[in-house]
């Protein structure tokens, strides 16, 4: 009697098991299934959070819509820590999950040769969420790999080009801050030095504050005392933010301008007030009012954000590229018609030139956007609030420098 | 460059203050103190923000939960570990400090801030002699810093309190025997220190932003204990306007990619001459 009822039991668990799998499985096949590796913990959590969840409210929102073209979007969201060991483990995951049509990786630079060169071997389309590096980069992009923004390297470059815009030709003596990780320091030693000394500013520092250093000040004073009359930053925020608190502190004349369109910078640079603080950014202000920042208004206070605003708009913009990849790829989307659909996507809708300033353009030389278009924002005290000072300035894409 | 040396200086008194006090009270050396800096900074503005507090509150609430989150401290983490190898109240400390840094990610999201701007704080210099101008911020820092060293030093050679602490920290056993009630006094000590870490955190958000990579002050802070000597609250300000000096030199007029280095190297030689340090008791490092 006992033996008919142990097995009556499992019958029934397995039942109950089937009916509540069988509708999983089966809404799972009508969803588009994305698998997204993340920083999410550690130091670099504090930058890859926002921009994920950026994208997480924008497909809440697509959802809560009926999603693309009927079909919902569902994430699966896991935690790399920023190691490359980890974010390799979690593709090869994502790999395995056939249901998975592609990737989103937000991750650090540090992280990307690990990942691309398992993404390459497994053929997984992904979106990378950062600023852009190889091999998404002109001339010979990787097929599978794609990344809304514009180059690092370009926008160290436009950042020169930028500070001309603002303090003008003559005169200027400029000194740079960075910080002493390979990435950055190379960058301003190697090339945003020598591209403002050719454009006719005279360097005159180039500082590289080691990560651990809190309190710029003397940093600026050393500047201040070499008659720098413009200062760039383009690092890691705590360091941009702590060069901008001392310019502010120290009452420095000059123009001061720092990288804004990543998470923690802008709302930070609104609480400083300073005239003389600039602000390079990639998005458009959601204070403007145009449908796609009522949307991203919207959307925070409907799904959460616990982020300062602003912090949305890149994560925002990767979704859009993202949902815009989907919907071109229609139903069923597997991984190579993905791969396919995003080498020749174009999103340029009125919402994308909106927050963008410019179309994502994606080619078979540049998997990042052909062109970009810049904005710097700056505290305009008559105003009481953040201003433009350059509107849509537009650099397009490069070639990556080989050295 | 005087007026950064001053203001280095002086949270870094506080600070490596902390460690020795709590050193000489339980010989375990605090590694949460880093993260229970930066979350005071932290805390200590939101506090003054959720509540619409006065801004001048900040300092006394600051310390008022600093001592009770100290003496907390010691009666949950640190006296269950009464009788366990010091190592593993050290490893303790380790922990916690891990859980801190991780809060402080996911409550405040990690992100850099302005505590001084948040709470309207003017930065016009005042000339305070010829050649010396500084701001409101960093005056209140280097007349509370030194004032709060000076109070330390006198509670502790003068009073009650500072003799008992004293005779614990030489010998707890026969302090017991004396009458001291011993864990109160490792539980004040505990206390006081973890009241300057947070103290400290306060005044340092007013002189710069506040992020995750702040706690490296107070990790510096541990080189100027070392330095002054881990017994002596004595060797505490010179220690840490040496190392603030050096510091600050070496990021103006030679390198800054050196100054987060300079400290180090600096410990390294003093420990070389004098490992008990400045001012430490000589005998302890020999019974060690």
């Amino acid at each position: 009697m006992r033996r008919y009822l142990g097995m009556g039991l499992a019958v029934a668990i397995a039942a109950a098991g089937f009916i509540a799998l069988a509708p999983e499985k089966a809404r799972a096949q009508e969803e588009y299934v994305i698998g997204l590796t993340g920083a999410l913990s550690g130091p670099a959590g504090t930058l890859f959070n926002p921009l994920v969840d950026g994208l997480r409210i924008y497909f809440d929102r697509v959802n809560d819509r009926g999603g693309i073209a009927g079909r919902k979007v569902k994430l699966i969201i896991r935690d790399s820590a920023n190691d490359p060991l980890r974010v390799v483990a979690d593709l090869k995951a994502f790999a395995d999950m056939k249901e998975i049509v592609g990737v989103v990786f937000a991750s650090a630079s540090g992280t990307v040769g690990a990942y691309t060169k398992e993404s390459a071997a497994l053929k997984m389309p992904t979106l990378f969420l950062n600023p852009c590096y190889p091999p998404a980069t002109p001339p010979k992009p990787a097929a599978e790999f794609f990344c809304p923004g514009i180059s690092s390297y370009v926008e160290a470059l436009t950042l020169v080009d930028l500070m001309f815009e603002l303090h003008g030709k003559d005169g200027m003596k400029l000194g740079f801050v960075t910080s002493d990780v390979p990435g950055a320091r190379i960058v301003a030693q190697r090339i945003m030095a020598p591209y403002a000394e050719k454009k006719g500013a005279t360097v005159v520092d180039v500082a590289v504050a080691p990560m651990a250093t809190t309190d710029l000040g003397p940093v600026v004073r050393n500047m201040q005392d070499k008659g720098a009359n413009a200062i760039i930053s383009y690092t890691y925020n705590h360091h941009m933010l702590g060069a901008a608190d001392a310019v502010d502190r120290l009452k420095f004349t000059g123009k001061y301008l720092l990288v804004a369109e990543l998470p923690g910078v802008l709302s930070q640079v609104e609480q400083l007030k300073n005239p003389n603080i600039y602000a390079s950014d990639q998005f458009s202000l959601l204070s403007e009012g145009k449908p796609v920042h009522k949307e991203i208004l919207e959307a925070i206070q409907k799904y959460g954000f616990k982020y300062p605003v602003a912090d949305a708009r890149f994560g925002w913009r990767g979704a859009m590229v993202l949902a815009a990849a989907l919907e071109k790829c229609g139903w069923p989307c597997t991984r190579e018609k993905l791969v396919t659909t995003m080498g020749t996507l174009s999103v340029d809708s009125q919402t994308m030139l909106d927050l963008n300033g410019t179309p994502v353009v994606f080619n078979a030389t540049t998997h990042t956007s052909v062109e970009k278009a810049f904005r710097v924002y700056h505290w305009e005290t008559g105003a009481n609030a953040l201003r433009t000072a350059v509107d849509w300035f537009k650099k397009p894409e490069q070639n990556w420098p080989s050295n | 460059m005087l007026v950064d040396v001053l203001v280095l200086g002086s949270i870094y008194a506080l600070l490596s203050a902390g460690y020795v006090i709590v050193y000489r009270a339980s010989r375990v050396l605090n590694f949460a103190y880093p993260d229970i800096f930066m979350v005071a900074a932290y805390l200590a503005f939101a506090i003054v923000s959720y509540a619409k507090l006065d801004p001048l509150l900040m300092f006394p609430v600051n310390i008022l939960l600093g001592g009770v989150a100290g003496a907390l401290m010691y009666a949950l983490l640190m006296a269950p570990m009464a009788g366990q190898p010091v190592f593993a109240a050290v490893l303790v400390t380790v922990g916690l400090g891990v859980i801190l840094r991780g809060l402080v990610v996911a409550g405040f999201t990690g992100q850099v801030i302005f505590p001084g701007r948040s709470i309207g704080l003017d930065y016009s210099l005042v000339e305070i002699a010829p050649f010396l101008r500084m701001n409101i911020a960093q005056i209140v820092t280097v007349l509370s810093g030194f004032a709060m060293v000076a109070v330390l030093l006198l509670v502790s050679r003068y009073s009650r309190l500072g003799m008992q602490m004293r005779a614990t920290s030489s010998d707890a056993r026969l302090a017991a025997y004396r009458g001291i009630n011993i864990h109160a006094i490792f539980a004040i000590s505990w206390g006081a220190a973890i009241a300057l870490g947070s103290f400290s955190g306060a005044l340092f958000g007013l002189n710069a932003q506040v992020g995750t990579e702040s706690a490296f002050i107070a990790v510096k802070a541990l080189v100027v204990a070392l330095v002054g000597g881990m017994d002596s609250l004595g060797g505490v300000l010179p220690a840490a306007l040496l190392v603030a000096a050096l510091e600050t030199f070496v990021q103006r007029f030679v390198d800054p990619q050196l100054s987060e280095i300079i400290p180090f190297v600096f410990l390294i030689a003093v420990l070389l001459i004098r490992p008990w340090g400045l001012s430490g008791t000589k005998e302890i490092i020999d019974r060690v």
